[in-house]
């Protein structure tokens, strides 16, 4: 099927029309490359932390608003960051998994370690709610979701004859094979595409995943390649199904069942339960890969796939310096850093990405020119881009100054309470390394639109910010007292409206109308039986009156996105 | 645990108005909101239909079995990739895998349609493009957002004039794009669990936490948050007060199974997918079957994943059919004493290869397994025979994945999937059809008329 490219105004003109007054700023400013703002108000720098991190926090908008020197000082950091110099709490988080044994070791790995699937969950939630790398964290999560795998039927597999049949040895097992998958993400989310896709491939959870380990084609077999990954790397790891610019197909049937005949032999090999040593090995008895000519369409010249054990090393070679892949790859990013409803694109800006792509596909200057970009900066907020269920769970937290401290003076973080935020996200729909499909909860996809996932979100959060006792239990700890009497002055501080804007303006900038004044306003002018009390900052349930507000301003829809 | 009271929330909301002034005009008024949620009661003799997506493009070959295809034991060349199965009344030429057994009364009672080959003719066999188009009914030529990401659900409940605060429903983990509205008019409600209609802990604290979410959530919606609106155009309220106002129901083991006790005494084996997949039934039939109030629910749909069975089909299928074919019976048996006029509606994104591959495992094909079970359906095999039988002849498998070059490795698409969709939205829910017609603006573009007869 060959579909006309989409017009980019087009595309997206139903979201945009409907901001009706913003309308025509909005388009011009996808034709035309936007100048670059010479500082950032407060409001913009926090749409531009919202994009970038997982979340806002006061302290990054402060730093962030000014000059606009300040905002590339910070990029610049971002891009080239110092890994080793992050926020010691991610250090002491992740020190705390399974019982204290750390993260899964990659070489020293061994029968009876136990990990558990919510080990490797909060091992990214570390990184992502409390990395100073923000930007890193938020590349390691793209990439784990763009070569999502799927632990449960890498579980699966393993359980027979490399876990000793023992299910909860299979899931330890897999959760090193996984972690290791997503350290790499993250460790080169700035390196080389070509660097990353090809990690993937050869990644054992990937071999299992996509079936690739069972794709045998050698003479003692049918002959019938399986088409699983070979598929999967085109539509989703690499090219997509069609080349944007023009319309055209990128690939068809033939160059699926040419590519998985060249994919075909690769398996695993292990030594019993020493994962360490389980990596790819090819066997070219099950191999029947063919010196075909494939694609030659306008984003992918001609090619004639190799055969053999380096067959699929050429192959991605080749696909990572083509325009199709640029595109899809740029586009991607572009929609998950900039996309502020369904099909936002700026011509101007991905030109320039696809420019700085090169030969190999590098994602560090390809984000530069991106984030730099006065599109990025200067693009009229729409409030249309849905959170995903963990940059909800996380960024919320953000914005309050949640604490994972059980104490103010303690010394490193409870990774307890850090817990209570990926259960969040788990309840409202997304469970890392569970996502069965592999399109890896894709932004767009079904999975976050919803008054469903809207209700439980709000249930979610009013349990959160409301039951929660400072100090006590796993849950996040807020002082919302000390943001208050930090954040006006003492005549304000029994002041609902005052603290109600308050709120509002921490949460949502300028995002915000009287509706929601009014709903934040009433909820901290009346105390638990609704009826209308004074909100006294000297009395005992203080905090708790705060605490309503801070569920009242949460509920606000604007909550769920970003 | 306290369900979400509206009627207390608009005493407290009146009070709230008397804060400092600040409600503004723009907010909507709760008379409006009082005035929908009273309806008389009505027996369930409006249309309705249940949907059920098999996420991951089922082989249909392995469900409704050609055993007269001469080329069928080539290209299902593993014995265990062959199911065993029993003659399927009336035709000569197909039988059910037993595993289906449960639909052998429904097809005995000419109320079970198999139709093989059903597809989209220009399918790319990407599931995540074609469960686009299924839902959408729209194969685009050019980008069209409003209509690739809208439902053809949401636009029949439309089209056919569903009322209530609950016209439809996806319960589901996801919102599916089958119900999902480019427009507030169109857009359907999203249930993931109807145990998420009661928010909060019981007590007065809840019921402060509800009344923060109530306010916020009574402010006017703008369009870049439609998509978190029900079809009253209001956010989750409408559906959550009319939801919760139901009786609530009994669940009942033995027809929707939920656990390895439950499972093993249906006589399945345990599939603990298949839990969330028999919660999703039993609360759909619930909200399908409920009339005469706020929950007038004329479509329901719910989806069942697993079915991308690249390698051990011979292994998988044994473990989803057997719980397909129980849901399927269950609701089937729960609608036929309430309502004339329903139908169960089981669809799929493509169907698999012809021919397996070298790991007892099937890949992506064109030509799928439409299934229909219902009063207001016609019975038997379409598009499965020899010769003489209903729809159009069966292509053979082949004698090797090259044989044909239309098509190559997989079945034909012998009915454009969108020609069943308009026979039953015309026959069920009285669209119109033809050029200009409703059914021309609910599957878009669509004027094809020479139905295959599936429905009555």
């Amino acid at each position: 099927m060959r579909r006309t490219p989409p017009n980019s105004v087009l595309g997206r003109a139903a979201c945009v029309l409907a901001v009706a007054g913003l309308a025509v700023s909005t388009i011009q400013a996808q034709q035309l490359a936007t100048a670059i703002p010479t500082s950032l108000s407060t409001a913009r720098a926090m749409h531009v932390a919202n994009r970038l991190t997982f979340g806002q926090t006061e302290a990054l908008v402060n730093q962030l608003t000014g000059p606009i020197a300040n905002y590339y000082a910070y990029l610049n950091a971002q891009l080239n960051p110092n890994l080793a110099l992050d926020n010691p709490d991610v250090g002491s988080l992740l020190s705390q998994l399974n019982n204290g044994s750390g993260p899964p070791p990659f070489t020293t790995f061994a029968m009876g370690m136990g990990y558990r699937y919510r080990d490797i969950q909060n091992g990214v939630y570390a990184y992502s709610a409390v990395s100073d790398f923000q930007l890193v964290a938020r590349m390691g999560h793209f990439w784990e979701r763009h070569f999502n795998t799927y632990a449960n039927r890498v579980r699966g597999v393993v359980r027979g004859p490399y876990a000793n049949n023992d299910l909860l040895e299979a899931e330890s097992l897999t959760c090193r094979i996984e972690w290791e998958d997503y350290e790499f993400y993250r460790q080169n989310s700035l390196g080389q595409f070509r660097d990353l896709i090809g990690y993937t491939f050869y990644s054992p959870a990937m071999l299992i995943y996509l079936d690739t380990v069972l794709n045998e084609c050698g003479a003692g077999s049918s002959g019938i390649p399986n088409e699983n990954m070979s598929r999967e790397l085109m539509e989703l790891h690499g090219i997509g199904t069609n080349f944007e610019p023009t319309g055209e197909l990128n690939y068809g049937i033939n160059e699926i069942q040419a590519v998985a005949r060249a994919m075909s032999g690769w398996g695993l090999r292990g030594n019993g339960y020493g994962i360490a040593y389980l990596r790819a090995s090819f066997n070219v008895l099950e191999h029947c890969g063919t010196a075909t000519t494939i694609f030659g369409t306008s984003g992918l010249p001609a090619y004639t796939l190799t055969t053999g054990i380096n067959a699929v090393d050429d192959l991605l070679d080749y696909l990572a310096g083509t325009e199709a892949c640029a595109d899809f790859i740029c586009r991607k990013l572009m929609l998950d850093f900039m996309g502020d409803g369904s099909d936002d694109l700026y011509p101007n800006v991905l030109t320039q990405m696809k420019a700085a792509w090169g030969p190999a596909g590098d994602i560090r200057a390809v984000l530069n020119v991106m984030l730099s970009s006065g599109e990025f900066l200067g693009q009229t907020k729409r409030w249309c881009r849905a959170k995903t269920p963990m940059e909800t769970a996380i960024s919320h937290q953000r914005t309050w100054g949640g604490s994972y401290r059980d104490t103010p003076g303690s010394a490193s973080p409870n990774l307890d309470r850090l817990n209570y935020v990926r259960v969040q996200g788990q309840n409202i729909g997304q469970s890392l390394f569970l996502f069965v499909s592999p399109d890896g909860f894709a932004l767009e996809s079904n999975e976050q639109p919803g008054s469903g996932i809207m209700l439980k979100s709000l249930n979610l959060f009013s349990e959160s910010y409301y039951t929660n006792e400072p100090y006590a239990g796993n849950n996040v700890r807020f002082d919302f007292p000390a943001f208050v009497m930090n954040s006006l002055p003492a005549a304000k501080w029994g002041d609902p409206r005052a603290v109600a804007t308050l709120f509002l303006q921490r949460a949502y900038g300028a995002g915000w109308n009287l509706d929601n004044l009014t709903a934040v306003g009433f909820a901290l002018a009346t105390d638990v039986t609704g009826a209308l009390a004074p909100l006294d900052p000297m009395a005992p349930d203080y905090g708790k009156r705060l605490g309503q507000g801070v569920v009242a301003t949460t509920s606000t829809p604007r909550g769920l996105l970003r | 645990m306290t369900n979400f009271d509206r009627r207390q929330f608009l005493r407290v909301g009146g009070a709230g108005a008397l804060f400092s002034g600040l409600l503004s005009a723009g907010t909507r008024s709760p008379m409006s909101v009082v005035a929908r949620l009273s309806g008389s009661p009505m027996p369930v003799t409006t249309p309705r239909v249940f949907t059920i997506f098999l996420r991951g493009a089922m082989d249909g070959v392995h469900t409704v079995i050609p055993k007269n295809d001469p080329t069928y034991l080539t290209a299902r060349f593993s014995p265990e990739m062959r199911p065993t199965t029993a003659p399927l009344a009336g035709s000569t030429f197909a039988e059910l895998n037993t595993d289906f057994d449960l639909l052998q009364d429904i097809h005995n009672s000419n109320n079970a349609a198999f139709v093989h080959q059903v597809g989209n003719p220009e399918g790319e066999r990407s599931h995540f493009v074609e469960q686009q188009i299924w839902e959408s009914a729209f194969v685009p030529t050019v980008a069209q957002p409003s209509l690739e990401e809208e439902g053809v659900i949401a636009r029949l409940a439309e089209a056919a004039g569903f009322g209530s605060d609950v016209p439809g429903a996806s319960v589901s983990k996801a919102m599916q794009r089958f119900y999902r509205g480019f427009t507030p008019a169109r857009i359907l409600a999203h249930i993931r669990s109807l145990s998420d209609y009661s928010i909060g802990a019981a007590g007065g604290i809840a019921d402060r936490q509800r009344d923060a979410l109530a306010r916020n959530l009574m402010t006017t919606p703008t369009k870049e948050l439609e998509r978190f609106l029900d079809a009253t155009g209001e956010f989750v309220l409408a559906s959550e007060d009319a939801v919760s106002g139901l009786a609530g129901y009994q669940h009942d083991g033995a027809k929707f199974p939920i656990g390895e006790p439950e499972a093993t005494a249906a006589g399945l084996d345990y599939y603990q997918p298949g839990d969330a997949f028999m919660r999703q039934c039993e609360e759909g039939v619930e909200l399908l079957l409920a009339a005469g109030g706020p929950v007038d629910c004329q479509a329901v749909g719910v989806e069942f994943g697993g079915w991308d069975t690249h390698v051990d089909q011979d292994e998988q299928r044994p473990l989803l059919d057997p719980y397909l074919a129980r849901a399927i019976r269950s609701i089937y048996d729960c609608a036929l004493p309430a309502c004339p006029n329903f139908v169960i509606l089981v669809v799929t994104e493509f169907g698999r290869t012809n021919f397996e591959n070298s790991r007892t495992g099937t890949d992506h094909g064109v030509g799928s397994l439409l299934m229909a079970f219902g009063p207001r359906v016609n019975g038997g095999v379409y598009n499965c025979h020899d010769g003489i039988g209903l729809g159009r002849q069966w292509r053979n498998l082949g004698n090797t994945p090259q044989d044909y070059t239309l098509w190559p490795n997989a079945q034909p698409v012998a009915t454009d999937f969108r020609l069943i969709y308009a026979e039953m939205f015309e026959k069920l829910f009285g669209l119109t059809s033809g050029a200009g017609s409703q059914i021309e603006q609910v599957v878009p573009g669509w004027t094809d008329s020479n139905y295959l007869g599936v429905f009555n």
